[in-house]
């Protein structure tokens, strides 16, 4: 069975509560009973001296064997049974006579034995009457200079009264302490409800969070404070969570629109075409618009899938020695129609005769990303410079444009998914907010990052900063 | 019929403008929230198809602006934002239709006929005047249960009447939304069609097309009062 913290408060409650009463109970009837007992072999003693006093009358001066002092006489109790022996253990006297014939014989050991004076519990022929008996030895000197005489005193009184008074207060005992026992089951019960209220008020708050919009709605005033640390953390995760179910909704948003609208595009393309017969040429015109438009969404899925990919931990370097120089020259390969086209020209500031350990094609990758964003931003007529600088630490290869440069409100978000600075573009260049996103997420994989460099006046100016041996490879050998 | 389209995507804008235009819409293309914003406010349209994300102004924006200074123009969101939230959304901002991208071109149409017949207060995709009948879908119009042949200029111009049925439509509202507004066109244009669609229609029957002089035309489905009768005439 699970443990519950309700059952686990009730059963520890009312087991301390009971435990409690019951010993409480047990001191209770042990003290009274010693003190009950204790009085009835005082009053046995109080007899035997009598006794021992009727003695000294009518045979001279008795000495004790104990050393007890008052010989005082005292009336003889009704209800004991008095036996006086002599040294041979003949009786002298019996009151009644002949009653301690039918005594069993206390043939334990005694209870209490002090300077000759024994204490035993014994019982009578008559199986009703259980007796205290008290065997006190003495000697008699009598005054006639006889011999002195040994004698034993035996007082036995019946314990029927003591012990029924024992139990009564026994079961009174026991009464009270199972009503007190019902008592704790019913506290226990409140105190585990009390107890466990405040942490299942907590438990169904954070059970109702709605899995769509994770957020801990809770008054802390209510929540006890031993629970603020799991509430702290909780609500902080639940927040992380939230802002990260945001963001991937947004992504998804982002995705989703500019994979569909490309695709809305070619299909109505198709659908008007067919509405009506057309001549070749118009077919012809509808195909190459249809082919340049699936080029641009496949353009589109790859960017998206290396992202992906990239996240995933999934796309690996293949490293080997990189002359920068190469990867600019290929790069700026690439990017050259698309700078034609536009009017701007891309120029490689030094020999950038630099050589590194790192992947190439995703070096290209990068920085093709890098010199597209720079065309598309540099104003007809304007200049890309690209150009690379190196020290002890690494390279880094700058990308500068001739364009307006980065507006301030875009400065943090210009690396994430989808965010573009629109001012210099037209609409609709296949440009989706993905370049820079793929060019930072490979650079670091390669060990480096891409960066946006601090600089006054215009133009925008990007750092690839990268390491001269793959890092990567160094931190898997350590 | 006069369209306004916003859309910010090339391709997709120029085949859904190309496709309404040979479906016989007039259409207006705006490339940006704010120039969509701009046309709505000013033309008289039909209907709009609007795309929900769009720079500058969203579309979902201009939709409540339109609606919050009272405009009725029918509204189709037109966008690939997908979730039941956005639909919400969309609809509650003051939007008449939704259509997710990618869509089919004939839903686009069918939608944009329902939207605009709805405007005119004509939910049926039939629409009835006197003994004429228009069915749009089948782009069919009979007259008496027979059948009458009509080139697409005609049927926009009887179907703008159709919809307007009892009301005066001025020269310059049929202008306005049977032509583009670079077509350069004589003034007595419409005047010409007109009389295309009297030989085709009234011939031989009870006139229904009556030309209110000084104001425009007007296709009457009720019986003429006695002193306008001269009006019949015309």
């Amino acid at each position: 069975m699970r443990p519950s913290i309700r059952t686990r408060l009730l059963v520890l409650t009312t087991a301390v509560i009971s435990l409690v009463v019951i010993a409480v109970a047990a001191v209770v009837w042990l003290r009274m009973s010693r003190s009950l007992r204790q009085r009835l072999d005082e009053s046995l003693r109080a007899q035997a001296f009598a006794v021992a006093s009727r003695l000294e009358e009518e045979y001279g001066l008795v000495q004790f064997d104990s050393e007890a002092s008052e010989k005082t006489a005292i009336e003889l109790f009704g209800d004991a049974f008095i036996q006086v022996l002599d040294g041979a253990d003949n009786t002298m006297y019996a009151s009644p006579p002949g009653w301690f014939e039918r005594l069993s014989p206390p043939d334990r050991s005694p209870i209490i034995e002090t300077d000759g004076v024994a204490f035993f519990d014994a019982d009578s022929s008559d199986p009703q009457v259980r007796l205290r008996l008290m065997d006190m030895r003495l000697t008699i000197s009598p005054s006639d200079d006889a011999k002195a005489l040994r004698a034993r005193v035996l007082v036995a009184r019946p314990v029927g009264d003591v012990e029924s008074t024992l139990t009564q207060l026994a079961w009174t005992l026991a009464g009270v302490a199972g009503v007190s026992i019902l008592a704790a089951l019913v506290g226990g019960h409140f105190v585990a409800r009390q107890g466990v209220h405040q942490i299942v008020a907590v438990a169904k708050a954070i059970a109702q969070v709605a899995p769509d919009h994770p957020r801990l709605e809770i008054d802390l005033q209510r929540v006890p404070v031993e629970l603020d640390p799991m509430i702290e953390k909780t609500g902080s995760l639940l927040c992380l969570i939230d802002r990260e179910l945001e963001r991937q909704r947004q992504l998804t948003a982002d995705v989703a629109h500019d994979l569909r609208t490309p695709v809305a595009g070619v299909r109505t393309l198709l659908d008007v075409c067919v509405q009506r017969d057309r001549d070749a040429a118009e077919y012809v015109e509808t195909i190459n618009t249809a082919r340049a438009a699936l080029r641009q969404l496949s353009q589109l899925l790859d960017d998206v899938l290396t992202l992906a990919r990239l996240d995933a931990g999934a796309e690996q370097p293949h490293v080997m020695r990189v002359l920068i120089k190469d990867v600019i020259r290929d790069a700026t390969e690439i990017v050259r129609p698309a700078a034609i086209a536009r009017g701007v020209s891309i120029e490689c500031d030094g020999d950038c005769r630099v050589c590194i350990q790192t992947d190439p094609s995703k070096l290209m990758k990068i920085l093709a990303n890098l010199l597209s964003n720079a065309v598309g931003q540099s104003l007809p007529g304007g200049v890309v410079h690209v150009g690379t600088s190196a020290d002890g630490n690494g390279c880094i290869i700058h990308v500068r444009d001739s364009g307006p440069g980065v507006p301030a409100d875009l400065r943090n978000s210009i690396f994430d998914r989808f965010v573009r600075d629109d001012r210099a573009r037209s609409g609709d260049d296949g440009h989706h907010g993905l370049g820079l996103p793929i060019a930072r997420g490979l650079a670091r994989l390669l060990g480096g990052n891409v960066e946006l460099a601090n600089t006054a006046g215009p133009g925008a100016v990007f750092h690839i900063r990268l390491p001269m041996q793959d890092n990567a490879d160094v931190g898997k050998e350590t | 019929m006069k369209l306004l389209v916003v859309e910010d995507d090339q391709l997709l804008g120029r085949c859904v403008v190309k496709g309404l235009r040979e479906a016989g819409y007039v259409v207006d293309w705006a490339q940006s929230g704010d120039e969509g914003w701009r046309l709505l406010r000013a033309g008289e349209y039909d209907g709009a198809v609007l795309d929900w994300m769009l720079p500058g102004l969203s579309g979902v924006a201009v939709v409540q602006r339109h609606r919050a200074r009272g405009g009725q123009t029918p509204i189709l969101l037109l966008t690939a934002r997908d979730s039941t939230d956005d639909v919400v959304c969309g609809l509650d901002g003051g939007a008449d239709d939704y259509l997710v991208k990618p869509f089919d071109f004939g839903v686009l149409l069918a939608r944009l006929r329902s939207l605009v017949r709805r405007g005119y207060g004509k939910p049926g995709p039939v629409i009835r005047v006197a003994d004429l009948e228009l069915n749009q879908p089948m782009r069919e119009v009979r007259r008496g249960g027979e059948r009458i042949e009509l080139t697409p200029r005609e049927y926009k111009l009887l179907e703008l009447l159709a919809l307007r049925a009892d009301q005066v439509v001025t020269r310059t509202e049929i202008w306005n939304k049977l032509y583009e507004s670079d077509d350069d066109g004589v003034s007595n244009t419409i005047d010409v069609y007109i009389s295309y669609l009297r030989r085709k229609i009234d011939r031989g029957r009870t006139p229904l097309i009556v030309t209110r002089r000084g104001h425009g035309y007007m296709l009457r489905g009720k019986p003429c009062d006695p002193p306008s009768a001269h009006d019949c005439l015309s």
